[in-house]
């Protein structure tokens, strides 16, 4: 493997571990995995409860460090980031669809989805133009100010999936997004 | 970025629970309505001292001869010996703005006998007229009339008229040690009596016309011990004595312009300290109130670690988060306040208008020497008042610091988990 | 009991459970207990040094003299020699001696003191000398000179504000009239043999102390007095002695040649400065236990609103909503109770280690201070009293039953079939 390519490659890891310390018995949710992720690419990861996805998820997202080993999202090392770095890095290049649909209940809907942009200090006339623009292709449009109380869970789900991608970021990071979804918004 | 989205959320936050929003704002708007009554309370005990131990005798401000006090000698009257223009002194005085009202006194010790018994007293000459302005001696009047200028006529306490056995009409005779060293001694008739409730004065002040009392004692009319003086605030007593004492320099009398504060420093030293205490009270108010603050943000944050986590997830940043909290500490002092001021100021009005009698509770008492009436009189302190909202907020901010702080280092991946 | 003891464990394990949140609303508690043990101590030992300073300058605890005399201070109204005997009687029997540490005998009356400078009101005391140094305190503020010795006759110790009025110094003759007990003016001529000062003006410029000898045959009174002054060992004990010598006195009493004061009675305005000191007090404790309270409520609530399952379950076992609401009320009741024992401790504690040697105001305090005619010493002692912990405990126990009512009540009120469903 090339500099270019560790440069140019959206996520790589390398024998990543994280180990859980639960009560003096240890718990390996992530051994030694490598892999990389080209920019473009759609990756799926099957397995049954329990066996590290969302560790994973939330290795790469920097949510988590990693007991070992390295991870590079968009080339940057984020194994050596700070919080406030880690932070940044995951408003400017990250969109997170969580297993729950995760909305701020104080938020509307719209407030919601635009959350990202709103820290990434875009002005309102912009942000308002393309919180609309996904609110009407996923069949949002007119539920703008209501809270997540008074929405569906797929209203709800679909919310959180403008939200992960309304700053197009690098890469977006969902963890199970249908789990709790009805069919209907599913398909 | 948009400060006021922040503070939104903040505020939002305090309406999801608002019982108990409402129950830590009772409890903030409690410690202000502490503080503040508190120190309107005080105050009003300090005013009720202040106005009670310089409105019934002494006024706001003296004038007198400088060898005058301490020893009062009959004879140290203003302008030494030769005395004095009187009229002039006293209107050159009572132009000033901050002075309500002046008045020329002479006083004389000496025994006052009636048929029955004999005590001994200091007999006050004034101005009947003017004197009115100055001591509420005057206004206690129960019985009769003040004496009407030039007459035999005397104006005893109730206690002074009880031990004598006289009544209103009743003869008395008065035995005073003379300027001119003789003993001097005439009949007079009751005309009036006053009560002030301070038993001490009620039995031994007995107040009778000046120019008849400047007979008695053998001074002329153009020598006064005194020049007493009410002024429209008692606070306003220090500045006029030093703009009075330079006024009347090119006089040439040798005389002193003391406010109640030189003549009483004491009083003031009281006033003082209270006030030190002002800030004590804040404070310990506050400490306690800071628990209750503590514990609702520290629930508040504990419920919303999942949201907090996903913001976090979403790439605020932990001083975004720690703000937000902040920001809802600082808004729930700001309903506190609210709550606090609308508790507060109906009271405080309503009590200073028309002071709770504690009458039930306890008599009079006197403090220095003043009476201290039993209402519970608040005076108003804005700045004080100013000061404790201002104490509230922070005692908000400071409560909210480490459920803020805690909330800034939740940490996303074990929350969102579920752990 | 075999019923309440599995709820005292659970609460106990619920407080433990959120015990951030138990500490946090202890420590509130335990800053107001420990703030109400130091702040009532502190004023009863304020108060009892007014009392005691205020007796021992006045007329004592309790004094004995003719009806009229404490209004009108009238040598006319006086306890005759028969009636000063039969007093000093009954102080001498048993239930009452004991508790009488000094008694001092008096002839009091209003005059005119004068000197080639003028004259002044002046009230004049004819003392005991050696009774009247062990019951006074005026004998200790003395500035010049010596106090009254038993062999004085024409000597008078006198207060510094008079001597100033009069322009007098030690060794100054100056004179003194009143009317005598056959209702003559007269006069008599006394030396200046002390100079006192106590800070209280009323006294510093009106009393004078004369040997009792000298005030007797100048006011031609005999064996007569005035007043006998009693000081005693503690004041709460004022009102059963004033009963004692009241039932012994009962005959002089009845035929109108005597009467029993208390201090309350001949110091109204002394009464009255307690009785608003405390009632600031106790304003303040209340104002300080309901911001308290408040977090209490608080506490108590949201533990109550997280747990609706769990009083939904203890329901679906068969727990009646009356019981749900007790275990609540034991919770709250646990959580203030303990947290104010510790609270009262501490503070009873900090009192007595830092402050039983006295707690001294003076760097703040003016010694010429004056309530109610009364020197405020800037060192207070604290007073510990039984009633009082007593007191602050109940206090302090109805507080927490008041601020875990509304939640215990809330909890009786839970919808189970809604508690069960309700998710998280």
């Amino acid at each position: 493997m090339n500099d270019r390519d560790r440069n140019t490659a959206a996520v790589r890891t390398e024998q990543v571990w994280k180990i859980f310390e639960q009560e003096a018995e240890e718990v390996q949710a992530v051994r030694g995995v490598t892999l990389t992720i080209e920019p473009g690419e759609f990756i799926a990861m099957a397995g049954p409860s329990g066996s590290g996805k969302t560790t994973l998820l939330n290795l790469i997202g920097g949510l988590t460090r990693p007991t070992r080993g390295g991870v590079w999202v968009d080339g940057r090392d984020v194994t050596a980031m700070s919080n406030r770095a880690l932070a940044r890095l995951r408003l400017e290049r990250i969109g997170f669809i969580f297993q729950a649909y995760n909305l701020l209940p104080v938020l509307t809907a719209l407030e919601n989805a635009e959350f990202p942009l709103l820290l990434q200090g875009v002005n309102g006339g912009e942000r308002q133009r393309r919180v609309s623009e996904l609110f009407e292709r996923t069949g949002l449009a007119g539920l703008e100010d209501r809270r997540p109380g008074k929405l569906s869970g797929g209203q709800q789900q679909r919310v959180a999936v403008i939200r992960a991608v309304v700053s197009a970021p690098a890469l977006v990071l969902a963890d199970e997004p249908t789990a709790n979804l009805d069919s209907a918004a599913s398909d | 970025m948009a400060g006021h989205f922040w503070w939104s959320i903040g505020w939002r936050n305090l309406g999801r629970n608002r019982r108990r929003t409402f129950i830590t704002a009772i409890g903030l708007a409690i410690g202000y309505f502490a503080v503040v009554f508190l120190v309107g309370w005080a105050e009003g005990l300090q005013s009720e001292m202040i106005e009670n131990g310089t409105g019934l005798v002494t006024g706001q401000i003296q004038v007198h001869d400088l060898e005058y006090r301490p020893e009062r000698k009959i004879y140290d009257t203003i302008g030494g010996r030769d005395g004095s223009d009187v009229e002039r002194l006293v209107q050159e005085i009572a132009a000033d703005p901050a002075v309500a009202a002046a008045t020329p006194r002479a006083y004389a010790g000496g025994l006052i006998s009636s048929g029955e018994a004999t005590t001994a007293g200091i007999l006050m000459g004034a101005d009947p007229q003017r004197a009115l302005g100055v001591s509420r001696l005057m206004r206690g009047l129960v019985e009769g009339r003040i004496p009407e200028a030039d007459a035999n006529a005397i104006m005893v306490g109730t206690e002074m008229a009880r031990q004598l056995e006289v009544g209103i009409g009743g003869e008395v005779i008065l035995v005073v040690p003379a300027a001119d060293g003789s003993m001097g001694n005439d009949l007079y008739t009751v005309s009036g009596i006053y009560r002030t409730g301070m038993t001490d004065l009620d039995g031994s002040y007995a107040v009778l016309p000046l120019s008849s009392l400047q007979t008695l004692a053998a001074l002329s009319p153009d020598r006064i011990h005194e020049i007493a003086i009410s002024t429209v605030d008692p606070w306003l007593a220090p500045e006029a004595a030093d703009r009075l004492a330079a006024q009347l320099a090119p006089l040439g009398l040798d005389i002193e312009v003391e406010p109640w504060t030189r003549l009483r420093p004491e009083m003031l030293d009281y006033v003082r300290l209270a006030q030190s205490w002002y800030f004590i009270i804040l404070a310990i108010v506050f400490a306690i109130a800071v628990f209750g603050v503590a514990n609702t943000m520290l629930m508040a944050t504990f419920e919303r670690r999942r949201e907090l986590a996903v913001m976090l997830a979403l790439g605020t940043t932990p001083w975004r988060i720690t703000l937000t909290v902040l920001f809802e500490a600082f808004a729930l002092g700001l309903v506190s306040l609210v709550v606090g001021a609308v508790l507060t100021f109906p009271l405080l009005v309503w009590w200073h208008n028309a002071p709770p009698d504690l009458s039930w509770l306890y008599g009079e008492f006197t403090m220095f020497g003043a009476l201290v009436r039993p209402v519970l009189r608040v005076e108003y302190n804005f700045e004080m008042a100013i000061w404790t909202g201002v104490a509230l907020l922070i005692t908000a901010l400071l409560a909210a610091l480490y459920p803020a702080a805690r909330a800034a280092r939740i940490p996303p991946a074990d929350t969102l988990s579920g752990i | 009991m075999t019923r309440t003891l599995p709820m005292v464990r659970l609460a106990l394990r619920n407080l433990r459970r959120q015990a951030r949140r138990s500490i946090l609303t202890a420590a509130a508690m335990i800053l107001g207990g420990t703030l109400l043990m130091i702040s009532l101590p502190l004023g009863d030992g304020t108060h009892e040094d007014w009392i005691e300073s205020a007796v021992r300058m006045g007329d004592g605890h309790l004094s004995i003299q003719a009806p009229g005399y404490h209004a009108s201070r009238k040598i006319e109204e006086r306890l005759s020699a028969p009636a000063r005997a039969a007093a000093e009687g009954a102080l001498s029997r048993p239930g009452i001696a004991e508790y009488i540490v000094d008694a001092a005998p008096r002839l009091a009356t209003g005059g005119l003191a004068s000197s080639p400078t003028g004259a002044r009101p002046a009230m004049i005391v004819g003392v005991d000398p050696v009774a009247e140094a062990r019951f006074s305190i005026l004998d200790e503020k003395i500035a010049e000179g010596r106090y009254l010795e038993p062999d004085d006759r024409l000597a008078a110790y006198v207060g510094a504000g008079l001597v100033e009025g009069l322009d007098l110094r030690l060794g100054s003759r100056f004179v003194l009239t009143a009317q005598d007990a056959d209702g003559e003016i007269a006069g008599q001529l006394v030396r200046v043999v002390g100079i006192y000062r106590t800070g209280i003006p009323e006294v510093d410029q009106a009393m004078i102390h004369i040997p009792l000898g000298t005030a007797s045959s100048w006011l031609s009174a005999g064996d007569d007095v005035t007043t006998i002054a009693l000081a005693i060992d503690q004041s709460r004990r004022v009102p059963r002695l004033a009963r004692a010598l009241r039932s012994d006195l009962a005959d002089a009493i009845d035929d109108g040649s005597a009467t029993v004061l208390t201090w309350r009675q001949a110091m109204p305005e002394l009464d009255a400065a307690v009785k608003i000191d405390d009632f600031g007090n106790y304003i303040w404790q209340l104002i300080m236990f309901g911001i308290i309270a408040m977090g209490i409520v608080n506490t108590v609530l949201m533990s109550v609103m997280y747990r609706k399952r769990e009083f939904g379950l203890l329901q679906a076992l068969g727990l009646t909503p009356r019981q749900t609401g007790s275990l609540v009320m034991i919770e709250g009741l646990i959580l203030t109770t303990l947290s104010g024992i510790i609270g009262i401790s501490l503070g009873l504690f900090i009192t007595w280690f830092f402050w039983r040697d006295g707690l001294d105001f003076s760097a703040i305090w003016d010694e010429e201070w004056t309530f109610s005619g009364v020197v405020m010493d800037p060192i207070v002692f604290p007073m510990f009293r039984v009633a009082r912990i007593v007191q602050g405990l109940v206090f302090i126990f109805l507080i927490g039953s008041l601020a875990s009512l509304y939640p215990a009540y809330r909890a009786t009120r839970i919808d189970v079939a809604e508690a069960m469903k309700f998710d998280r």
